[in-house]
This record gives structure tokens, sequence and C-alpha cells, in this order.
């Protein structure tokens, strides 16, 4: 039959996922901006400790990158690769897949140049986990 | 034989099927980055492209077409002039049934003919009952447009319908460029 089920992550996984990109940006150093968004480029939600930045704007390009880099490392058989690093002079950028089946999405952050990239992916991870492991509760419930 | 290899980019309107028109007429395997369409009030499709789509067609003379698609929405505009660069030309497919197919038509092609001069225009799913409009609108536009781009309604599933589109995208290219492609 026809798929009629609202297809836009809910409320309280936006708000569970808020929660847990607000602990990568209060306790990871130099993480100043974390968003999620969807992955066909619209944002969900955001946190930030200072920049200005066109949220709209950076979801759709974050959309496309990853479905293009997805696109390009299944091209050559690199499997499992869930996030990218863009290394600048003046800082990084970090986006990962959040591959929740019911609701899949991306988180993007944004860092200082000197970070603890460790820590940081880590810390992404975690929250990656945790949203995933919520998206299919919810859709249990 | 020398192996030519052109480009030739897929715009238009969300859901219009310019992924599909690619599958369609693609020699390999497409590569696609479509994305869950969580805009179920814009379009209930279950997937979007949120990237670039990729395609090839080999035609007479070993005339190989490179084939790129690109997200039709417009908070995606920031590829578009991307993936045109290099291109020979672009077919602009519209959804007979969208609210005002000459607007997206207007708004597409004033956008798109910044980056080529040869434009092709495709119709698709007029065999879907979801509008008043008559097809014929689209001739009348033409005429009051002055406009000579080829246009057709083509069914983006079937490859003969977009074949011709692209044969007829290329003849203008000759045509405009008076050059043998």
């Amino acid at each position: 039959m026809f798929n009629v089920q609202k297809r836009s992550a809910p409320k309280e996984l936006v708000q569970y996922a808020h929660e847990q990109i607000s602990m990568i940006i209060n306790n990871a150093r130099g993480v100043h901006f974390v968003m999620l968004c969807s992955t066909d480029g619209f944002e969900l939600t955001s946190v930030h400790k200072r920049g200005q930045y066109n949220n709209s704007k950076l979801a759709a390009v974050s959309s496309s990158i990853l479905a293009m880099v997805t696109a390009f490392t299944k091209e050559i058989q690199l499997t499992g690769c869930q996030s990218i690093t863009l290394d600048a002079e003046n800082g990084k950028a970090i986006l990962t897949a959040v591959s929740a089946q019911h609701h899949p999405m991306i988180i993007i952050a944004l860092t200082d140049k000197d970070i603890l990239l460790g820590q940081v992916l880590y810390m992404l991870k975690c929250a990656t986990n945790a949203i995933i492991t919520e998206d299919s509760a919810i859709a249990i419930n | 034989m020398i192996l030519q290899q052109y480009k030739i980019v897929f715009a238009g309107s969300m859901g219009a099927g310019k992924t599909e028109a690619i599958r369609s007429l693609s020699d390999i395997p497409v590569l696609s980055t479509e994305a869950l369409n969580t805009d179920q009030e814009r379009h209930s499709k279950l997937e979007t492209t949120v990237g670039i789509d990729y395609g090839e067609v080999t035609l007479e003379d070993d005339l190989k077409i490179g084939l790129y698609g690109t997200p039709g929405q417009s908070r995606f505009d920031f590829i578009w002039p991307v993936i045109c660069q290099g291109a020979i030309g672009a077919i602009i497919l519209i959804d007979h049934n969208v609210e005002n197919p000459l607007t997206e038509i207007e708004s597409y092609l004033e956008t798109f003919q910044n980056y080529t001069d040869n434009i092709a225009i495709g119709i698709t799913h007029t065999d879907e009952i979801k509008t008043n409009q008559d097809t014929s609108i689209y001739k009348d536009w033409l005429i009051q447009q002055d406009l000579y781009s080829p246009l057709f309604f083509i069914d983006s599933r079937k490859k003969e319908d977009v074949l011709l589109l692209l044969e007829a995208l290329i003849t203008s290219v000759e045509v405009n460029h008076n050059i043998s492609v």
C-alpha cells in the first residue's frame, strides 16, 4: 500500500537530538556550531556558541556533499563511510551521517582549527548512536 | 574514430522525472544521490535528488553524452552553475500537474539561460489527470514568448521519449551554432 507515514522527524526525536548535540558543544573544546538536518537538506535543530550562518543553505549544501561523497565511496567500493572532515586554514567542518532507519539525518559540526579531533569524532559517534537508538525506540512506541 | 564526449544537464521542477529520464536513457548504471524526501507537502515521492545524478548514453557516430541531473528545489541552486559548467545544453523537465507550470518553465529558463544558450523543454506527467490545464497552453506560451526551444510531452520512463528530446536539443545546438556535434 501507499506509504502515508509522515517522513519528517517527530518533535520528540528532534528534541532528543537537540540534547545530544548540546552535549557536544558544551563538552568538546573548540566546537562552536552544531546543526542537525534531514538528509534532504532541511534544518531540524541547531546549537551555537558563535558564528552567524545561513542555516538553510548550510543544511542544503551539507546534504549534497554527504550524498555526493556517499556516491563516490560506493563507486570505489568503500563501505561504512559515515563521516567527512573538512580541514581548512581557519577551522574544521565535520559532517556525520546519522543512519537512523526511520529518519536518517546529518550532523554538521563547525569547529576551531586546533581541536582534539578524536574527542569530537568520538562525541559525534556517541550522539549518532544515541539518536539512532531513540529513532528505533520512538518507531516501536 | 575519436570518441567525443559532451555534457547535457537535466533541470526542472521537483518530481518532474529528471532522475528517471537519466535512468531510462543511460547505457551505464546511473550514479544517483537521492535522499529520503521529507517535504511531503511539496511532493509525495519517497526520494529526492540532493546532489548530482550521472549517466551516459552513446549515440550514433560514437557521440558520447554525459547526462547530469540536478536537484529541482531552489535550496540546491548553489549546485546548478557548478553542474552546468561545460555543458552544451540543458533539458528542462516540468511536471504538467504543478500549480502553475508556465511560471515554473519561465523560472527555470531564466536561471538556466545564464548557463547555456541551448535548452529543450520536456513536459511530463501529462497522462495523470490532476489538473484542468490543457496541454495547449505550452504552444500558446511559446508563440507569445517568441521562443524556438524544442518542447515535447514526454514520459520520463520511456527511453524513446527522452531520446527524442535529447536529439532535438543536439539538433538545436547544431543549428544555433552552425556546427556538427
